[in-house]
């Protein structure tokens, strides 16, 4: 049987929705309603004997403080809801009187007056009943063309946030390489082999008549003992006095270091220390750049020598010398050969 | 209470922080959050202190003024209240339970009775429902004659359609141009007395064009919800409070605001109203639907008329959360307010400070950076925590606990209680809102009525592309933003060359 009033509440609700509780038996069970209107009513519970689009009768429970209400509806169910759990009944062929008593129900209670037996009485004999309203479909406000120059105007932009994108994704890229696959030193020194001169026995330094480059068995430095003996220290290569150890003047004690000579007839190497991890991914010949603190152009050179063999405390077991043996030492031969005042100077290196 | 467990907590981790804490290895993560801290809570100094000369020196002279001047009109009228200036109410109400539409119209028909002038309530409504129930509050309140009731009833095309049939319905009456035109959602209640307390201004200030007040929110939700609005509105309370030094507000809030008459009136402040638009390069034209407190805003702002923040008269706003989770309905409510900012704010920075003044415009310009620097915080603590040690994670921890702690008492400047659950939803909304308020700059064109439940998701054009391209884009500036932040935290290297810096 199709009902004679529907109540819809899809697009123009028809009626204001209430959440005074109100009670609902269907099938001999009593809830109590947490929403309802002159259209249907949701109930926060599981209901397992009606299923959605089922039609049953149903009693409403209106409770006052000095009576009750008692109205007999159909409805019909629309979803029952397990999960949270819910379900909710429209209803169905109202009587106008029952639409009638109702609103007047809802009403009084909103605007706050106090109903009594004799007020409902009366409402429920008046008639009220109306005609639905057409639905009046809402329109898109919002129709408008699109002409060619916002069309252009887009596209170059997305052309420009493509190539950003591009650009952004290279930059990535080159910042994950960087960071993970280019192995670098910061702890690289410019380098040359060097000698110390050793005095034989304690006694004054003097220092002999300096030269630019001293040739083999050039004499250096004199050390002169109490007694007067004297023993002069010779340079064992073509050298450069590179540092005093013990200056001119004061008293070294035997065997102590008394001047460092370097190579002179040798390029300046680069020495590095790496992690032994990091250096065992390093090959002999290997490219690298090599930054000199205040000049902006790196110097290009080449891996000349990996040497993964620990230091000799660390042989022996010594503390300091079990930190030292996760290093390895690299030597870097530059393309360009550096001056002579670079030597000894702090240079980070970046292997290619 | 939950202050106290916030702070015990607070104390439970300074006092087992890691001694890797107390020293950063990294000097950039101290020059990260340190600089972004600066400049954010130095800000949100300026805005306190602002706030407080506003409220505590500046206001209470005009609010004296205002009463005498109330005073005197009273001795000059004496009781014939027919000579008082008129008052058009307009409340807008769509599918707003019925309860609180009653509350509404109760409140407001009682305010209209006690304001003793002449009043016109204009009622804009869609529903038979809601006219019928509005007449019967009307009936049953009996009110004097010169309180009058209006229905503006009409299909439901939006609240924008709505409010200016109201104000057409207003403009049919004649007010006179220092009439006033108090313009409010239907969701919001009239104080007792607001009407008293704000009208006042209108004489005093013959250049106001309109004022709005502060807000508090009785909330139909879970705790969170209900903390979480009443933040929003004590945050929103010191801002306002700050920008009313200068008399240019950030908004001339939907849910209250009183306009006078010869501006409500207007014609292009009608139009603006129900059709308001914006020309964005990528989504076409974007006709708004929502924020027409954003539209009216931007038409006073444009004609650099003067608008007022009444701090001491509060609206209380009836919020029903749009969904019941605390998650899906902050993002629901974000978004649309976000929205709504986002689409109002870009017109009026290209305003410029000239026009404007320099520090309304610096605030809109703020409110486009403050989306993205919430994000850095957390973004560099992640970075340091994977590139040099997890304590990092600890560090920011501190950091915010602490930090959100002590923004959360200079909300004690506006609120007589604050709760110990702020730090958390503070942190929430600027974090989680920063991310909302980035998908909802890239998508303009997104906009929901909510209890319409009519959504625009794109301009016109194909809009599957469109919403390609603003997933795109959002993507990419997120994306530009980590990268950034991933090089400046050295989770990233650039090489030598790019980088002009040495090595390390």
């Amino acid at each position: 049987m199709q009902a004679q009033i529907a109540h819809e509440t899809e697009i123009h609700r028809q009626h204001i929705r209430l959440r005074i509780p109100i009670g609902v038996e269907i099938d001999g069970t009593r809830f109590l309603t947490d929403d309802w209107s002159l259209g249907g009513f949701g109930v926060s519970n599981e209901i397992t004997s009606r299923q959605p689009g089922e039609r049953f009768a149903v009693r409403l429970f209106f409770p006052f403080e000095e009576f009750e209400i008692i109205l007999r509806a159909d409805c019909q169910m629309v979803y029952v809801d397990p999960d949270i759990p819910r379900f909710g009944c429209k209803f169905l062929g109202l009587s106008k009187g029952q639409l009638d008593l109702f609103r007047y129900l809802v009403d009084a209670y909103l605007s706050g007056e106090i109903v009594s037996a004799g007020d409902v009485l009366a409402i429920a004999a008046r008639e009220n009943g109306a005609e639905l309203r057409a639905r009046i479909p809402v329109q898109d406000p919002f129709a408008e063309e699109e002409g060619l120059g916002r069309r252009l105007k887009r596209m170059l932009g997305y052309t420009l946030l493509g190539l950003a994108a591009l650009a952004l994704a290279g930059l990535v890229a080159v910042g994950v390489r960087e960071k993970f696959f280019v192995i670098k030193a910061e702890n690289a020194v410019i380098w040359v082999p060097v000698a110390e001169l050793r005095a034989p026995y304690g006694g004054k330094v003097e220092a002999l008549p300096r030269r630019d480059i001293y040739t083999p068995g050039d004499g250096v430095v004199q050390i002169r003992n109490g007694q007067g003996r004297v023993a002069v220290l010779e340079s064992p290569c073509e050298c450069v006095l590179l540092d005093w150890l013990v200056p001119p003047g004061q008293y070294a004690r035997t065997g102590e270091a008394v001047a460092v000579l370097a190579a002179a007839d040798k390029p300046l190497l680069v020495r590095a220390r790496l992690p032994i991890d990091r250096a065992a991914r390093l090959e002999v010949g290997q490219r690298a750049e090599i930054y000199v603190p205040g000049r902006r152009e790196p110097v290009l050179a080449q891996v000349e020598r990996i040497d993964f063999k620990p230091g000799l405390a660390a042989l022996r077991g010594e503390a300091g010398g079990a930190a030292a043996s996760r290093y390895a030492q690299v030597v870097l031969r530059p393309d360009r050969p550096f001056d002579f005042e670079d030597l000894g100077t702090l240079v980070e290196v970046r292997f290619l | 209470m939950y202050l106290t467990l916030y702070i015990l907590a607070l104390l439970a981790l300074l006092v087992n922080a890691p001694a890797g804490v107390w020293d950063p290895a990294a000097r950039e993560f101290v020059v990260i959050i340190g600089v972004v801290g600066l400049w954010r809570y130095g800000w949100g100094f300026v805005h306190l202190l602002r706030s407080l000369v506003y409220r505590r020196l500046v206001f209470p002279r005009w609010r004296r003024a205002a009463e005498l001047l109330a005073a005197s009109d009273a001795a000059d009228v004496g009781e014939a209240a027919g000579s008082a200036d008129r008052v058009f109410l307009i409340i807008t109400s769509f599918r707003i339970r019925a309860e609180t539409t009653a509350a509404v119209y109760r409140a407001a028909i009682e305010e209209a009775i006690r304001y003793g002038g002449p009043v016109t309530i204009v009622a804009s409504i869609v529903e038979l429902a809601d006219q019928r129930l509005i007449k019967a509050i009307f009936a049953k309140l009996r009110p004097p004659e010169d309180v009058r009731l209006v229905f503006v009833r009409l299909a439901p095309s939006g609240k924008r359609d709505a409010l200016a049939a109201a104000l057409r319905a207003v403009a049919r009456r004649r007010p006179r141009p220092d009439d006033a035109v108090v313009v409010m959602d239907g969701d919001s209640l009239l104080a007792p007395g607001a009407l008293a307390r704000c009208l006042p201004f209108l004489r005093l200030m013959p250049d106001l064009a309109g004022l709005t007040t502060d807000e508090d929110a009785i909330t139909d939700g879970g705790l969170l919800i209900r903390h979480w609005h009443r933040l929003r509105f004590a945050q929103r309370h010191m801002l306002m409070s700050s920008l009313g030094l200068s008399r240019r507000l950030l908004v001339m809030t939907g849910r209250m605001s009183i306009y006078r008459a010869e501006v409500a009136t207007h014609p292009d402040f009608i139009e603006i109203v129900r059709n308001d638009s914006l020309e964005h390069w990528r989504l076409g034209r974007i006709s708004f639907l929502t924020g027409e407190d954003k539209s009216t805003w931007f038409w006073l702002l444009e004609r650099g008329l003067p608008m007022l923040y009444v701090p001491d008269v509060k609206i209380w706003t009836i919020e029903e959360p749009p969904a019941r989770s605390f998650f899906r309905a902050s993002t629901q409510l974000m978004l649309r307010w976000f929205g709504n900012m986002l689409r109002g704010s870009g017109r009026a920075i290209e305003l410029g400070p000239r026009r404007i003044g320099l520090f309304t415009w610096w605030c809109l310009i703020d409110q486009r950076l403050s989306m993205w620097t919430p994000l850095i915080g957390p973004t560099a603590a992640i970075f340091f925590a994977l590139a040099v040690s997890p304590t990092f994670l600890y560090t920011y921890l501190l950091w915010v606990a602490l930090t959100r702690l002590v923004l959360t008492l200079g909300l004690l400047t506006v609120r007589e209680r604050i709760s110990g659950l702020y730090p958390l939803l503070l942190y929430y909304t600027q974090v989680y809102g920063a991310l909302v308020k980035t998908y909802a700059l890239f998508r303009l064109d997104r906009q929901r009525w909510t209890r319409q439940n009519i959504a625009r998701g794109s301009a016109r054009g194909d809009g599957r592309w469109h919403e390609i391209g603003s997933t795109f884009v959002h993507t990419l500036a997120l994306a530009t933003l980590v990268v950034v932040i991933a090089f400046l935290t050295g989770a990233l290297e650039l090489p030598p060359g790019l980088s002009g810096l040495p090595l390390s």
